[in-house]
């Protein structure tokens, strides 16, 4: 009888008042009259059976009931009722938007086959500029990573039947996509052999670029592109999710070709890596280490310097490098955002308390005179405050959908360089625990109070008493926290405005007000050599001539641009060989 | 469950076997979807619990006896006499089979 009692706890509050003790007669009943082991067991099965049917439909019964209820008070409370949902709303909606950035950053794997096997190597000891042979050669007889490829992003001309623009292009070696574990959405990828000058004039297009520029045709493969006047074939289609590194729209297989595509300026190429079988990325770190400081001393004495300090030879993950910069800082903001929450959950915590234990504390007694138990009063306290955190959270996924677009918007190359579903399956469970969480603390904080309600006649004739004792405190608590939390935010933020309107003060060196840039790149025209020159000065001079205009100029970078040099300085002649030897 | 209370008082096991012996076995009411629907009979008024108690050597506290209101005895006969209705439309236009 006892584990009978015990299944009978499954079924809610208010039913098991009522029908407790008849139930459990019916029961014993029963068992009596069941002769017999396989009667008994029978019986037993029917009963479970009974009550994981049962049990839920008497709980959303209930449920039914208490938001019925619920929603009958909210609306006599309308306007206080509209100010803890908006409060609600911001606070969850901030919360979750934060979250949800902070999901695609550092907790989302990337888009990738066993994304924590990626590696970025700054500054290995072998890169592209070595030549095919020594860099295949070298990642293949690596200690600590099965394969590596090299990636050279870049801006390009496309050209071609229609108007020419700039667009994002990577070179890359053939097994780029092996590496990354990705397959094309129509054709197929390089061939091992395609990175290979002479074999190279092919080209792995983007999802958004064949939907754009090409019409979203299946017979994309063997049309033609022309970059920087250089010819390539498509050969296939990336998945609609990948334009690593950095919102790419067509890869090349050109990076151990320097003469393939017209360039000007500096070469920037990276190295990725993928470890080996049961290597960590702290095991890795330490074999990429030793391996620099293998490289002789009078190598080294031309190059960075150290691994393990900044702009330094390093080994990192993949993932931390794309989020990089913006991690600390997105910590920062999700900190600030839990003290907004925070601010507002005590907000609807001490409005709830304080209708509770007053304007309420003559219904609640008059119900537990009519024999309403603790636990009863306490679910329908739970039910009505999820109710309220619930919907205020269902409001708030509109503003953190706001919030993440505004993130997206703003969000450096690194983060940008993925299309994420911001408001994925971890951000909309996040929000649901939030929301049921304060809920929960909501309901559960006045019941504390209400929890010694004595159901007597004073009680109930009693109306807007001044409280139960004890809930004066905790008031004046929840306002020296709510106190506490916004001046920690307000100087923070007074802080990081005063801050910001110093940075924007700094005298930079140069006027950027009234001051427009445009990027021009004759790569791959007609115009060479001297021709070239003669166009930016007859630009220039048509540009000056336009009224409004004061002066107008050229420049191969501007100033304090993110492009900063790094790499070894070689002795000429002096490359290592394929095991990373200097002789 | 309202035609087995037409017959008098039950407690909840005599309604239960009461149900079961009508059928013939097949409808065997757990005591959770007895007593919910018990609840719901009660909630709409077309039962109500009995005062009336057995001897008291005779009796267990832990039991609740239910009785028909009077709305409940009129929702009773008028779903009778809609079911019959039913029946003799049924067998006006089709051949069913006969009773075992």
């Amino acid at each position: 009888m006892k584990l009978y009692r015990l299944l009978l706890q499954l079924f809610p509050a208010r039913f098991r008042e009522e029908y407790e003790a008849p139930m459990e007669r019916l029961f014993s009943d029963e068992y009596r009259d069941a002769t017999g082991f396989w009667s008994r067991t029978r019986l037993w099965f029917r009963a479970i059976e009974d009550v994981v049917v049962s049990a839920p439909q008497q709980r959303l019964n209930e449920l039914m009931l208490d938001l019925t209820h619920a929603t009958r008070i909210y609306r006599k409370h309308l306007f206080t009722t509209m100010l803890a949902l908006a409060a609600l709303a911001l606070a969850i909606g901030a919360s979750t938007g934060v979250f949800s950035v902070l999901s695609a950053l550092l907790l989302r794997s990337l888009p990738f086959s066993r994304p924590e096997e990626l590696t970025r190597l700054w500054l290995p000891p072998v890169s592209a500029l070595s030549g095919h042979a020594t860099f295949s050669d070298w990642h293949r007889h690596s200690t600590y990573l099965a394969n590596a490829a090299a990636l050279s992003p870049s801006e390009m001309n496309l050209t071609g039947e229609r108007e020419a623009f700039r667009i994002k292009v990577a070179e890359t070696s053939a097994n780029f996509s092996e590496l990354l574990g990705t397959n094309p959405v129509v054709g197929r990828t390089f061939a091992p052999d395609e990175d290979i000058p002479g074999h190279n004039e092919v080209a792995v297009i983007s999802y958004g670029l064949w939907q754009q520029r090409f019409g979203g045709t299946p017979e994309i493969a063997g049309s033609v592109l022309h970059l920087n006047g250089a010819r390539f074939t498509i050969i296939g289609v990336a998945p609609s999710a990948f334009d690593f590194p950095g919102k790419t729209a067509i890869w090349l297989p050109t990076v151990f070709d320097f003469e393939k595509v017209p360039h000007r300026g500096a070469l920037f190429i990276e190295t990725i890596g993928r470890l080996k079988p049961g290597v960590t990325v702290p095991m890795a770190q330490q074999m990429f280490d030793a391996e620099v400081r293998r490289i002789p001393e009078r190598i080294r004495s031309l190059g960075p310097g150290e691994p393990g300090a900044q702009n330094r030879p390093r080994l990192e993950s993949l993932q931390n490098h794309l989020a990089g910069t913006v991690r600390q800082a997105t910590w920062v903001l999700a900190g600030m955002t839990l003290l907004v929450l925070l601010t507002a959950c005590g907000n609807v915590a001490q409005l709830l308390l304080s209708r509770t234990t007053t304007e309420r504390r003559q219904e609640l007694a008059v119900r537990a005179a009519l024999g309403a138990s603790r636990s009863r009063l306490l679910q329908q306290l739970i039910t009505e405050a999820t109710f309220l955190t619930v919907l205020g959270a269902t409001l708030g996924l509109l503003v953190a959908y706001w919030t993440a677009k505004i993130a997206s918007a703003v969000a450096p190359a690194q983060i940008a360089a993925q299309e994420y579903t911001v408001l994925d399956w971890r951000v909309l469970g996040f929000a649901a625990a939030l929301a049921v969480a304060i809920g929960i603390i909501f309901g559960v904080f006045p019941a504390l109070f209400v929890s010694h309600l004595q159901p007597n006649a004073r009680a109930i004739q009693r109306r807007h008493a001044n409280g139960i004792a004890g809930t004066k405190t905790a008031r004046a608590g929840l306002v020296a926290v709510q106190a506490a939390l916004t001046l920690c935010l307000l100087t923070s933020a007074f802080a990081l405005g005063l801050t910001f309107l110093r940075l924007m003060k700094v005298d930079l060196g140069f006027q950027t007000a009234n001051t427009v840039t445009l990027n021009v790149s004759l790569q791959g025209t007609a115009r060479n050599g001297s021709a070239e020159w003669q166009y930016y000065r007859d630009a220039l001079k048509r540009l000056r001539s336009i009224p409004g205009v004061i002066s107008a100029g050229g420049t191969s970078y501007l100033p304090l641009a993110d492009n900063v040099l790094h790499g070894w300085r070689h002795q000429d002649g002096l490359w290592p060989d394929s095991g990373g030897r200097y002789d | 469950m309202l035609l087995a209370l037409t017959e008098g008082e039950r407690h909840g096991y005599a309604l239960k076997r009461a149900i079961l012996q009508r059928t013939g076995g097949k409808l065997n009411l757990g005591s959770g979807a007895l007593y919910g629907s018990i609840n719901k009979m009660l909630e709409q008024g077309l039962i109500e619990e009995s005062e009336e108690r057995p001897d008291a050597h005779l009796d267990d506290e832990r039991r609740r006896y239910y009785r028909l209101t009077l709305f409940g005895r009129k929702v009773v006969e008028a779903e009778a006499v809609r079911l019959r209705d039913l029946v003799r439309m049924a067998e006006a236009r089709l051949v069913l089979p006969e009773l075992a």
